[in-house]
């Protein structure tokens, strides 16, 4: 128990002395304090016309991570996490659904580990200081410097450096997402007793698993003139559709958000799909190239999924 | 070898397929992934976390040791054929949802897909579910995980 009190007050002391030189440790400090920090709170997660409240326990023991996360509105759901294993458990009437999932990057640990390629594509300022759940905070801007990103206003704890609130905005100031703690607390125990979902354990049990996806490294199509910032994080083919039919996948991000590209040959009979629309925050962008159907989705503004379709400059003909 | 994880669960493999089995269990990385998910699922359900024999490479670690001993009583488990210290290391809740993986992934592929008889459709007009999903599973956001899909 000392030593992590011990621990947390030099991750303070640490990040004290240094940002008076340099306004990013602020940031490197909020991306470090959501990981390294152990918190219990709720926070209200809001996005397009969806509102919910959201539990989350985060403990970290010195060499592990481990999380809680509980939505508290509407249908009971709930995910641990285990270092970058994160299993989401769905109850419903007569079973629970698990699905397996894994880096996640959930508020408030929003901001990738390594600020450098943040500070590639935003500007940082300073604005004014608000209450946050019971805590000061200082809100900063990430400002992009182009129009292929939103823009992020973060509360930052002034004592913790955690994000309370954040909000992502549009070009126009509307809200696209937004999360704020109404309540927070910091804990030093390490006991695991919380570590545990609270589903019925006479329910039957189904592993969720979509698809099965295979890491590629094919060389399907050309991919070039990717917006500034964005970069391959992965990319696997699975089976999709019916008749099932390989689909290559590529994850890109530019750190902060991420965006799907999905090219599949079109077989014959099979209805091919054009055109743009928006669900929730995620836009879509479809079109055909050389008999391959190709599909753009992320929560990113418009003009960047188009970049993103557009970035494919060759692809093999079906 | 899906077939084959889910008919050795049911005991229902003979000596030399079972013995096949459990050694492909041992070098195939995605079925040791599986093996992890259900481990973090055991160790939660049942509050063990702190057990730290009980860590998947722990696991592989004794299975690598400990020479496979393949029993052939109908009631037992794969905790048991595979020879594990932790005797309920498997539970049938698990061991089921092996065999639904089998059944959620048929039923998605042979999900009808709505075909009309235009060659070519708006997507705004019929929303492609599916890629929105297979986006969220792979995008780690806050979207994709606090929100339903909303176009279902």
């Amino acid at each position: 128990m000392q030593r992590l009190v011990f621990a947390l007050f030099l991750f303070v002391l640490s990040f004290y002395a240094q940002s008076a030189e340099d306004p990013w440790l602020h940031l490197e400090k909020a991306s470090q304090a959501a990981r390294k920090l152990s918190y219990k709170g709720i926070f209200l997660y809001q996005n397009h016309q969806d509102v919910r409240s959201i539990e989350i326990t985060h403990l970290n023991n010195g060499s592990e991570e481990f999380a809680r996360i509980v939505t508290l509105d509407g249908k009971p759901r709930e995910a641990l996490s285990r270092g970058n294993n994160m299993v989401v458990f769905n109850p419903n009437k007569e079973n629970v659904m698990i699905q397996k999932r894994q880096n996640q990057s959930l508020f408030p640990a929003i901001l990738p580990s390594d600020i450098e390629s943040v500070k590639a594509i935003y500007t940082l300022r300073f604005s004014d200081q608000e209450r946050i759940g019971g805590r000061d905070a200082q809100i900063v801007y990430l400002e992009p410097k182009d129009e292929y990103r939103y823009l992020y206003k973060l509360w930052l704890d002034k004592e913790y450096g955690l994000i309370l609130k954040m909000s992502i905005l549009d070009h126009q100031q509307k809200v696209i997402e937004q999360a704020s703690f109404n309540q927070i607390a910091l804990f030093t125990n390490q006991d695991l007793n919380w570590f545990k979902p609270s589903v019925d354990t006479h329910k039957k049990y189904i592993m969720d698993e979509v698809s099965d996806n295979k890491i590629s490294d094919e060389k399907y199509c050309t991919i070039a003139n990717l917006p500034a910032g964005y970069r391959e994080v992965s990319h696997v083919t699975r089976m999709m559709g019916n008749p099932p039919q390989l689909v290559h996948q590529w994850v890109f991000s530019d750190g902060l958000s991420f965006v799907s590209l999905f090219v599949n040959p079109i077989s014959k009979g099979q209805k091919s799909r054009i055109g743009e629309t928006q669900v929730g925050a995620s836009y879509v962008h479809a079109r055909v190239m050389n008999g391959n159907q190709i599909m753009v989705v992320g929560e990113v503004p418009q003009g960047t999924i188009q970049k993103i379709s557009n970035s494919i400059q060759d692809v093999r003909a079906h | 070898m899906k077939e084959k994880i889910s008919t050795l669960l049911d005991d229902e493999l003979d000596i030399k397929s079972s013995s096949q089995a459990v050694s492909e269990i041992i070098k195939d990385k995605r079925l040791r992934e599986r093996f992890e998910t259900y481990q973090l699922i055991r160790d939660s359900m049942n509050n063990e976390l702190s057990d730290a024999t009980l860590s998947s490479q722990a696991i592989l670690d004794a299975i690598d040791k400990e020479p496979i001993q393949i029993q052939f009583n109908k009631d037992k488990k794969l905790s048991d054929v595979i020879a594990l210290s932790s005797p309920d290391w498997m539970t049938w809740p698990i061991a089921a949802s092996f065999i639904a993986v089998l059944f959620v992934g048929a039923m998605i592929t042979m999900n009808p897909l709505h075909m009309k008889s235009s060659s070519t459709v708006e997507i705004a007009q019929d929303v492609p579910n599916e890629y929105i999903e297979a986006h969220q599973m792979l995008a780690p956001t806050s979207v994709a995980f606090y929100v339903d899909k909303e176009a279902k």
